[in-house]
């Protein structure tokens, strides 16, 4: 067997120890998002009454930490299309916006402010830069759940050139939970909650009025790996919603769900739907 | 060097206390008609008259922005002019959460409606109405006749104990014969101070809610913005007894503002320890994330460490420490 030079050997042998270490000391390992986003499930388009037509009305999201965490928050909020003004021109920012400045002007008179976001959104194959404010991350200091679940403080301005699309919505699963959801569920790791609409005869499960109102969901000393996920199924009563019109594709809602964790937002999901179907 | 640490200091402390001096907990009235905005700028105005504490009295006319501002801790009251229904039903789940919370407000002739605004004339502003009476016809206007019925400390009690105000219409409760009838309150506690003269129903009640909020209702507020109208609201903003009566009504329900009135004492603290609580929450979360990346580099050191070692060790090894073996000597 041929001798090998331990000189040599010792050359080699350095060269790879001290290239695995200059590897390390130069490339940093890559952060890993705090909250992975493991399912984001939504349809295409909500009607009234949509379980019973056949169409699938169930929104559906998942989460896992990827460290410990003292507390991690999830909130939801849904929005819906509103006409602006015509007067109003694409390079308008949602803080000009008449209504948005006077509630942004007390929120700020009593030293707090809006959540802000952006994030791109995409309606009908056409891609817009969404700006979202949220007040209720302030204002929830002041409010319970179920009066925040029915105040509009969340809205959001899509822009794409001159075209404006603005939402505005309330913290919540859903508007008007209690009346459009059907089946709600909550876990955490194996520990499930399900909640259904009140009326239905299953007398033993909560109802939805029992969920956590305002669609905020707190999780307190959350261990890596863990697991969150939020299902909801929606069935809108033909005399609930005026916002929902059966034949009216072309305006839309959006389901924002924000993900926190330590008190820093990690999520962000902006899920459009349209309100209803071509005839 | 002394003065320019002392200046820092200063700027610090300044930096620091600033965002609490630029806090304004002003009281806020919110006076909302979805159609007759003259009417309610004209209410605003009457208002302001009879308001000494710094109160600052905002009219809107859209749903949505009197629902945002719902949510502040510093609105005192809220009037609704709106004598249309349909000006409310965006406002009905709203108001009648703020009411629930504690909330005080004012609601004319639209928020008496049962069966139009369901709840909103029920918990909020009992009037329960399902009917409507007609007011008499003097010198050219419509007016309602007033008559007084229960008394309360604060409340109308200046008032003359039958005074006429502009209004056409009233709304009122019946039961299935359409007779008139009083319909209780399940909770708190409900004042009819005025009535109708000729049919008894009330004109004028003060609710004060199980939790604590206070409410009035004028269900013989049915006005019309056209000037030459016979029940122009115009008509009304002039009468003093109306001043008398909306002065009166705002200072009843806002002292019994029960949200307002725990905010405004306590508004500071409860900023102050959410800010708290919030900044100690990413204080810690910062602090694990540093304890992270220490940790790491303590790491790197460590197998740093062991690498030069190793290769120290490897090079004397085979340098310095090992001979070749000697050829022997033929």
């Amino acid at each position: 067997m041929p001798r090998v030079d331990p000189r040599l050997a010792t050359i080699l042998a350095s060269s790879v120890i001290l290239s695995t270490l200059l590897v390390a000391t130069i490339v940093k390992p890559k952060a890993e998002d705090a909250l992975l986003v493991l399912g984001n499930e939504y349809p295409q388009a909500l009607v009234k009454r949509a379980p019973a037509v056949g169409l699938d009305s169930e929104l559906s999201f998942s989460f896992m930490a990827t460290r410990d965490f003292e507390r991690v928050e999830l909130r939801f909020s849904s929005l819906y299309e509103k006409d602006l003004d015509a007067n109003l021109s694409g390079s308008i920012s949602l803080h000009e916006l008449p209504n948005i400045a006077k509630v942004e002007g007390y929120v700020a008179a009593l030293g707090g402010d809006a959540e802000v976001m952006d994030e791109d959104v995409e309606l009908n194959g056409t891609r817009y830069r969404a700006t979202i404010l949220d007040f209720s991350r302030f204002l929830e200091a002041f409010n319970n759940g179920s009066t925040l679940a029915t105040l509009p403080l969340v809205f959001a301005i899509l822009v794409k050139g001159d075209e404006v699309r603005y939402f505005e919505g309330c913290p919540g699963f859903f508007m008007e939970a209690e009346q459009n959801l059907q089946y709600l569920t909550i876990s955490r790791g194996d520990d499930k909650k399900e909640y259904i609409r009140s009326g239905t005869m299953l007398k033993e499960v909560p109802r939805i009025s029992d969920a956590p109102q305002g669609g905020i969901l707190i999780f307190e000393t959350v261990k890596k790996d863990e697991r969150f996920s939020v299902s909801f199924t929606i069935d809108i009563p033909d005399d609930g919603l005026r916002q929902i019109v059966t034949w009216v594709p072309e305006r839309h809602l959006l389901e924002l769900v924000q993900g926190y964790s330590d008190g820093k937002r990690e999520v962000l999901l902006v899920d459009p739907m349209q309100r209803g179907v071509k005839q | 060097m002394r003065i320019p640490s002392i200046c820092l200091c200063a700027v610090a402390i300044l930096l620091v206390a600033a965002p609490s001096y630029c806090i304004e907990f002003r009281p806020i009235v919110v006076v909302y008609d979805g159609t007759m905005k003259g009417f309610a700028e004209g209410v605003a105005a009457l208002l302001n008259s009879s308001m000494d504490q710094g109160e600052e009295v905002v009219v809107v006319t859209d749903p949505s922005i009197a629902a945002s501002l719902l949510a502040l801790p510093n609105l005192k009251c809220l009037v609704l002019t709106s004598v249309g229904s349909g000006d409310l039903t965006a406002l009905v789940g709203p108001v009648t959460e703020y009411f629930r919370s504690g909330g005080s407000a004012i609601g004319f002739y639209g928020c008496s409606w049962q069966t139009q605004v369901g709840d909103l004339a029920r918990s909020v502003f009992p009037a329960f109405g399902n009917a409507t009476g007609s007011g008499t016809r003097k010198a050219g206007v419509y007016v309602n006749e007033y008559v007084r019925g229960d008394r309360l400390a604060g409340f109308g009690e200046s008032l003359p104990d039958s005074v006429d105000l502009v209004g056409q219409f009233f709304a009122y409760a019946t039961d299935k014969d359409k007779k008139p009838i009083d319909v209780d309150t399940a909770t708190g506690s409900k004042t009819v101070l005025f009535r109708e003269k000729k049919t008894g129903s009330p004109l004028v009640i003060a609710y004060e809610g199980g939790h604590g909020g206070r409410s009035a209702t004028l269900t013989g507020l049915f006005l019309r913005e056209q000037p030459t109208a016979e029940s122009y609201y115009g008509k009304l903003l002039e009468q003093p007894e109306f001043h008398t009566l909306l002065s009166d009504a705002y200072h009843w329900v806002s002292e019994g503002n029960v949200r307002f009135q725990t905010y405004s004492a306590n508004y500071q603290e409860v900023i102050g320890e959410r800010g708290k609580a919030q900044d100690e929450l990413v204080a810690r979360s910062e602090e694990k994330r540093q304890s992270r990346t220490t940790n790491w580099l303590v790491l790197l050191g460590a197998f740093w460490a062991l690498g030069m070692v190793c290769i120290a060790a490897m090079v004397r090894w085979s340098f310095f420490g090992h001979r070749p073996a000697e050829t022997p000597n033929p």
